[in-house]
């Protein structure tokens, strides 16, 4: 018990995160969490979903246990497992199980990159039954108040097979995030890169051409967490004209047209 | 050289392209000027390379290589056949054959640095750089000069007026921008008193400019004024543009066209689109000064440029039948308003047609449609027929 209260310890945000509403999304998020719901997270990567669940856990004091999912990840990976340590076999929780055991806030990250049987496990925790069943152990978890469960996918680049079924996602109250209103984005840029007013509406507007190009064949834009690692490199004394292309152009594409075309950009705005 | 040297030449390009064997006389016909040449070995090199690409090209290239060799060296010959290959791959034998007549100005001047650049060869980033400025679907296409209808940005199919390569590429970015920006700028669609905000079906301007005795001279100074306020928003927009073409535009000014006091209005403008100083400086005429804080001013607009050109206008008239009116300087393009018109018109038009099927398909959906159309159908074809509504 010991050790899974340090474990739990090291998930808790104790500053608060910077985070900059733009929308009713805290007030929608803190009535789905007074009523026992689970959060479903939509997105385009780097728009701010986990900061978000960060900011959420330290509002809401409760540690935050991310899982960052991927076409491996099991239920066993979830749930947890048997192990052997000394010859002896000893049951092990998975970082759901913990966070449900502790009343935490479990964030599946990209749900639908884990395997399909993973979906299966969360359906009883993600309705009103809120538990999670341990079939290796032959016992049933209750979620306590405090914990939430909510998961996060970006609708932008999921191909159809791996969709969320509608059975997984009529469990959850959603929120879509998209990339801030030029303004508030600048904002971010600005406290997060650590750049002036100026400079950061001027990456927003690069990013803003960058966003464009679905059709030219760029699946997803310049994220705001790419303006802010441009921002980053800055204050290191990096020029804008090394920064751009290190920070976004070369993590955007390998398209040699593409990556000509966002070098322009990036000349014609700096 | 004998017959017998012929026969040798003949056999080494089978050895060559093995194991085709294509007919004799027509390799005997492509290989028999060669025979003398001392760059040979370097010319046959290459036959394995085309030959299995195209066995047209490479007869072709036989036929030319002699002539390529005059303008380039031996060593350049590889570079030269793979250009050529890329053409073949991108536009076929026409585009190869085309590219190897020509090798001083298609090889030569590039592998100098110097030389013109086609809209094809930079419409590869071209196309997404002026998306990204537009933010959704804008399309490319060459014409003779530049213009926009508001759906395509036209360009000149070629540029040649630096003798840097990069010069011109950066010459149609610039070209490019500007075309945007008109459109972005609302240059095709002032507000005129009395009519509806926003109403972008109108052919106002073209009303407006017919007004004048001279309209293609009202279209000019319109234009120009224009192209003068899109120049100060770009300087706001794209700062690294207008930074690195300063040069570029200066040089694109005719210098002899402006001659201090005696300048035109038409020229001064000229020169300011080039120059683009948004501060007045000594020597600067009054009339200008006026000009440029209106121009530069925030709420500066299409509608500015229309009352500065009632304002010019008869100035500039005095001015065209005393002295020959230039050109405009090329990056500001050509003012095509019946193109803008047209291609409004089409949109329009697709948009209307767009609703008349989703509404057909819907009314199809209802169950009074499906009595509706199964009691046309029993009367006489034609007879009290509905136009448009097909059974599904």
């Amino acid at each position: 018990m010991e050790k899974d209260r340090l474990q739990l310890d090291e998930h808790r945000i104790v500053d608060e995160p910077y985070y900059l509403s733009t929308g009713s999304e805290i007030e929608v998020a803190e009535a789905a969490y007074r009523e026992g719901l689970p959060l479903l997270l939509k997105g385009p990567t780097g728009c701010g979903k986990t900061r978000f669940m960060q900011y959420l856990a330290w509002r809401f004091e409760r540690p935050l246990i991310t899982v960052s999912c991927h076409d491996d990840l099991s239920t066993s990976d979830l749930v947890g497992r048997y192990l052997i340590r000394a010859g002896e076999a000893f049951w092990a929780d998975g970082p759901l199980t913990l966070a449900v055991r502790a009343g935490a806030i479990c964030y599946l990250d990209e749900i639908v990159e884990a395997r399909k049987d993973t979906t299966v496990v969360i359906h009883p925790l993600a309705d009103d039954r809120r538990e999670l069943p341990i079939e290796k152990r032959g016992e049933l978890v209750s979620a306590p108040a405090e914990f939430m469960l909510a998961v996060s996918y970006n609708p932008g680049y999921q191909s159809v097979l791996k969709d969320l079924k509608p059975s997984t996602r009529q469990r959850f109250v959603s929120l879509s995030f998209d990339y801030p209103a030029p303004e508030f984005e600048a904002e971010i840029v600005c406290r997060e890169g650590g750049v002036d007013t100026e400079l950061a509406r001027t990456l927003v507007r690069f990013a803003g051409m960058t966003r464009s190009l679905k059709d030219s064949g760029l699946a997803e834009g310049a994220s705001t967490r790419l303006l802010i690692q441009v921002g980053k490199l800055l204050n290191q004394g990096i020029d804008v004209n090394t920064a751009c292309p290190a920070a976004i152009t070369e993590s955007l594409t390998d398209d040699p047209e593409l990556l000509a075309a966002i070098d322009e950009m990036a000349s014609s705005l700096f | 050289m004998t017959a017998m040297d012929t026969q040798t030449l003949v056999e080494r390009f089978y050895t060559l392209i093995a194991p085709e064997l294509p007919n004799e006389w027509d390799v005997e016909e492509a290989v028999e000027s060669l025979v003398d040449d001392p760059m040979l070995e370097s010319i046959l090199a290459q036959v394995p390379v085309i030959w299995p690409v195209s066995n047209s090209l490479c007869y072709n290239y036989l036929g030319l290589v002699q002539k390529a060799l005059v303008c380039i060296r031996e060593s350049d010959l590889p570079s030269w056949v793979n250009e050529t290959l890329d053409h073949y791959e991108v536009g076929g034998l026409r585009a190869a054959q085309q590219f190897m007549l020509d090798v001083e100005r298609n090889f030569v001047c590039r592998m100098q640095g110097r030389g013109g650049v086609r809209l094809a060869e930079v419409a590869g980033w071209l196309l997404p750089y002026v998306q990204g400025l537009a933010g959704g679907r804008l399309d490319l296409a060459a014409a003779e000069t530049a213009f926009t209808d508001t759906g395509t940005l036209y360009l000149p199919a070629e540029l040649t007026h630096f003798d840097r390569e990069k010069d011109n590429t950066t010459l149609y970015k610039l070209l490019a921008s500007y075309q945007w920006s008109f459109i972005h700028q609302n240059t095709f669609f002032p507000e005129f008193p009395g009519q509806n905000s926003g109403d972008q079906h109108n052919e106002g301007l073209e009303h407006f400019l017919n007004s004048f005795s001279e309209p293609q001279l009202a279209a000019r100074l319109y234009h120009t004024l224009e192209t003068l306020r899109i120049g100060f928003f770009l300087q706001k927009e794209l700062p690294g543009l207008m930074r690195s073409t300063r040069r570029m535009r200066k040089a694109l000014f005719p210098a002899t066209a402006h001659d201090g006091e005696e300048a035109s209005v038409l020229s001064v403008l000229d020169q300011q689109c080039c120059l683009l100083e948004t501060r007045p400086t000594a020597g600067m005429e009054l009339w200008y000064t006026e000009i440029l804080s209106r121009l530069t001013a925030g709420d500066a607009g299409p509608e500015t440029s229309v009352t500065l050109c009632r304002t010019l206008y008869d100035r500039v008239l005095e001015e065209s039948k005393k002295e020959y009116v230039e050109a405009p300087v090329l990056f500001q393009g050509e003012l095509c308003l019946q193109s803008v018109y047209a291609a409004r018109q089409r949109q329009r038009q697709l948009i209307e047609e767009d609703f008349i099927d989703g509404l057909s398909t819907y009314l199809l959906t209802l169950p009074e449609a499906k009595g509706f159309i199964e009691e046309q159908q029993e009367k006489e074809p034609g007879e009290g027929r509905v136009q448009g509504i097909k059974p599904s």
